[in-house]
């Protein structure tokens, strides 16, 4: 009884999920929730603390996740439900053609319906079969993979586990260099070309050397690096004068000059053309004793020429403003930091062989012949048999 | 030099849907004739003016393809619409979904060719846009949607004839659906294609990028339209509807989402 029910139940499922007006209405829902996604706000509202969050059609939003839709509950529940969808209606074509099969080697009435070839029917089922593998390697490079990006200004070298970090396909002796960094511009000023000159080394050993461009990936270790954008950024070489020696850093925006006995010289800011008098650096000074900013001008020489008093009208341009310490900007470089996308995705392979499946399906479906039956009809007395 | 060819097809178009209705009123073979000739010369002038364009861009020094930027896309799907037209409708004596066909192909070409806010000019293409994928993805993508296109007209042609009981709609029913494969499998080609492209300049096949998502809908309801195909009780008015509901999703999917952020904006 308790099985009899089951099955009753078990079949009204598969009744359910391979019924076309289920399928047609599950894929138009998919697609209204995809729309939503697109639509809707990304961001989360900010929470200010001690005000409760009122009930609002943000607030509503944001608690059942469609602010990012693509990984809300629902919208994962929509795929599982369209994966066990095509999966039944798969199964049940299947399973229909393997019981055709066994009943037309079984009987030997003219009444059975013969087909030319059961062929077609298989290869017509790999859209569905297509679709099915492309969910799961969709997946599978969902919880398996990961991308993340990295900058790395030219010249020095990032450890890729900083890149990833806690992710166990990483390994932590893997480093990447970018040795130079190579732009090249339109007339227009737009730019043309730009690429990267990597090395990666493990435990001081080069793995692998060369260029790297945008549309042109590199493979190293199975993790693919991507060249996905860069970054303009200008080197400041400030030398700093202590009771008569004077010492030259060179230091990027947020980088800070150690200057000895716990005083610290840290670059806050760059301006190629600051107030109108030419290329200028922000400089934050703290010391024991002291603390404050400082802007420090590259043609100083030539703002003195022309304002002698600059700095009695503008002391806190003055470059000895602190305390023993005398600051000049002595050269601004251009410097670049190239934006790569590191990505592993072990679902690729799989997607890849559901698309191909998914092609020759439709092909199948949609522009090969049809198959051809062929049945014979003979006048009989009712219950006399004939031979096919 | 293209831009003059493929201004002066926008006019072609003009006469060649002027001398449709003209015959869709008299009846007469003149005006006929006149259509045939001047869409078959328009038609002409259109590829020529697309490999024109084509040369030209290698004579500037940054060759590719004329499929790089919005105008060029306007240009490139109103050839397609044409060409489809062609393929599923031309060769028939009387048909009227001809007419709305060849006036969609002119607003699209009349609109690339004289609004201000459109570059004609052939530009240089952007690093991401370097790749052989770059034709391949579009070329499909814009089959597909011409078909789809055609196949609204037919819907629309159907919606009529079935108010109206003027002939029978099964004919044009399965001419819809014809589209709508065609279309649906240059459509599946092209995001596919355009997945391999981005797997290799962003890094990852698939993003959620609203143009993605948005083709992605587009799919998805095209093939909710084939799947109704097999419900009894989804005659041909609403496979038309259907259709037509696809076609909001195309328009969308090719317009509407350069007004989203993402990776796709060429507006």
């Amino acid at each position: 009884m308790k099985y009899q029910s089951s099955m009753k139940l078990l079949n009204t499922a598969v009744r359910l999920f391979s019924s076309f007006g289920f399928a047609t209405g599950l894929i138009l829902f998919v697609a209204v929730m995809s729309m939503l996604g697109t639509i809707l706000p990304s961001s989360r509202p900010e929470q200010i603390p001690g005000i409760q969050p009122q009930w609002s059609i943000r607030s509503i939003i944001s608690f059942f996740r469609f602010d990012d839709m693509f990984h809300s509950p629902l919208f994962l529940f929509l795929g599982f439900l369209l994966f066990v969808n095509i999966a039944v209606c798969t199964g049940k074509k299947f399973h229909r053609l393997a019981f055709r099969t066994r009943k037309t080697h079984q009987e030997k009435f003219s009444d059975s319906i013969s087909r030319a070839k059961h062929v077609p029917v298989i290869l017509r089922s790999l859209i569905h079969v297509g679709i099915i593998i492309i969910i799961g390697g969709f997946t599978l490079g969902g919880y398996a993979g990961f991308e993340s990006y990295v900058e790395i200004p030219e010249g020095t070298s990032v450890p890729i586990a900083s890149v990833v970090p806690g992710n166990k396909r990483v390994d932590r002796n893997l480093e990447i260099r970018c040795d130079d960094f190579t732009i090249e511009y339109y007339e227009s000023g737009m730019p043309k070309e730009f690429r990267s000159d990597l090395t990666f080394t493990k435990d001081d050993k080069i793995l692998h050397q060369g260029p790297l461009m945008v549309n042109h990936p590199i493979s190293v270790d199975g993790i693919r690096y991507y060249q996905a954008h860069y970054r303009a950024y200008p080197l400041a070489v400030v030398t700093v004068g202590y009771k008569g020696q004077n010492h030259s850093f060179s230091a990027v925006p947020g980088e800070s000059i150690r200057l000895g006995r716990g005083t610290f010289a840290y670059v806050s800011c760059v301006e190629e053309n600051f107030m109108n008098m030419g290329p200028a650096v922000k400089i934050d000074f703290l010391s024991p004793g002291e603390k404050g900013s400082l802007w420090i001008f590259y043609r100083i020489d030539e703002i003195l020429e022309s304002v002698p008093d600059f700095f009695s009208r503008a002391p806190q341009f003055k470059p000895s403003k602190f305390d023993g310490y005398v600051f000049s900007l002595t050269d601004l470089k251009p410097l670049y930091a190239t934006g790569l996308m590191v990505a592993y995705d072990p679902g690729i392979p799989i997607v890849a062989f559901g698309s191909i499946l998914l092609l020759v399906g439709l092909f199948f479906t949609y522009l090969a012949p049809s198959s051809r039956f062929r049945f014979r009809l003979k006048e009989n007395a009712v219950g006399e048999k004939t031979d096919p | 030099m293209n831009i003059t060819v493929l201004n002066s097809v926008s006019f072609l178009y003009l006469a060649a849907f002027v001398f449709s209705v003209l015959f869709s009123i008299t009846g007469l073979n003149t005006f006929s004739r006149l259509r045939r000739i001047l869409l078959c010369g328009g038609f002409a002038a259109h590829s020529l003016g697309l490999i024109v364009r084509w040369v030209e861009s290698y004579t500037l020094g940054f060759g590719h393809a004329p499929l790089s930027n919005f105008y060029e896309s306007l240009v490139f799907f109103s050839w397609a619409v044409i060409f489809f037209y062609i393929v599923f409708g031309f060769f028939k004596k009387r048909e009227e979904w001809g007419t709305f066909v060849v006036l969609l192909a002119f607003l699209f070409m009349a609109y690339a060719s004289f609004s201000p806010h459109i570059n004609s000019q052939i530009q240089p293409l952007i690093p991401a846009l370097k790749s052989n994928w770059l034709i391949s993805h579009v070329i499909t993508c814009f089959l597909g949607y011409a078909a789809f296109v055609i196949a609204s007209v037919l819907a629309v042609s159907l919606l009529f004839s079935d108010a109206h009981r003027k002939r029978n709609v099964t004919g044009l029913e399965e001419k819809i659906y014809q589209c709508i494969v065609i279309g649906f499998i240059f459509f599946t080609i092209g995001i596919m294609t355009g997945s391999v492209w981005a797997h290799y300049a962003w890094g990852r096949y698939w993003g959620w990028d609203p143009k993605e998502t948005w083709a992605l809908i587009t799919w998805l309801i095209y093939a909710a339209t084939l799947h109704t195909r097999y419900i009894r009780a989804w005659g041909g008015k609403s496979f038309a509807v259907m259709t037509l509901i696809g076609l909001v999703s195309v328009l969308f999917t090719y317009l509407g989402v350069n007004y989203l952020p993402g990776l796709h904006a060429y507006l």
